[in-house]
């Protein structure tokens, strides 16, 4: 059963990334929202490796376009995360029977 | 699907309970159900009829009484949370003698026990926090 994660706080916040990462296995989806989409900052060292190795583990990783474009971060994305809008936020909790939010 | 959301950060500390309001909103245009929305820890600071925000920001408050008066979502506050945060429905206020009650007529004060069957209700649980 494929569990969604979603990460809400920024990397430099806490360890909820390096946590949610920490039980996430194949199948399973990550989506950054609020200050989480900072991970997906392309050339951010740590967060980049820890996503890195998720999608080398067959963990899919989405940020959520609102937040992304209420920081401005939108040029300078992890080429590994796609982006989805509210609308397809909800869309990954239907696919994903369960969800897990990491703060 | 029906959905039930929780909400566990207060409205100026982060943009989680305005997250939760646009999921909220989106999962009605996709043809869900919002059941219920449980506001617990700092959260119940969503349901405040007293807080002031200043002109240039949302108010978040307001949204979320529209929302759910615009819907019929019911809007519940963890009541143990609230009364130690000094968020207080006229019922509350006159039990504990205060001078006055400041939770926003949109929303309900009650148990864990709601949120308890609102997931068992529910087929999914959504917490916004942080």
């Amino acid at each position: 059963m494929s569990t969604l994660h979603i990460v809400s706080t920024a990397p430099t916040a806490g360890t909820a990334l390096a946590d949610a990462l920490r039980v996430a296995g194949a199948g399973d989806t990550l989506l950054l929202t609020g200050d989480g989409v900072y991970a997906a900052v392309a050339h951010a060292p740590g967060p980049s490796q820890l996503l890195r190795e998720a999608a080398a583990t067959g963990v899919q990783l989405y940020a959520l376009l609102p937040d992304i474009d209420a920081r401005g971060l939108a040029h300078r994305l992890h080429p590994g995360v796609r982006l989805v809008d509210d609308n397809g936020f909800v869309e990954l909790t239907e696919r994903c029977p369960r969800t897990a939010s990491w703060f | 699907m029906r959905y039930a959301l929780l909400v566990l950060a207060a409205p100026q500390s982060s943009a989680a309970s305005q997250g939760a309001l646009r999921f909220a909103r989106a999962a009605l245009a996709r043809g869900h159900t919002v059941s219920r929305v449980f506001f617990y820890g700092e959260g119940v600071h969503n349901a405040t009829a007293l807080a002031v925000p200043p002109q240039d920001e949302v108010d978040t408050v307001a949204q979320w009484r529209d929302f759910a008066l615009a819907n019929g979502i019911e809007l519940v506050v963890c009541i143990a949370a609230a009364l130690r945060r000094g968020l207080l429905d006229e019922g509350e206020r006159e039990r504990y003698e205060r001078t006055a009650a400041n939770l926003d007529p949109a929303f309900v004060l009650s148990g864990l026990g709601q949120l308890a069957e609102a997931a068992l209700e529910s087929d999914r649980v959504i917490t916004f926090g942080g």
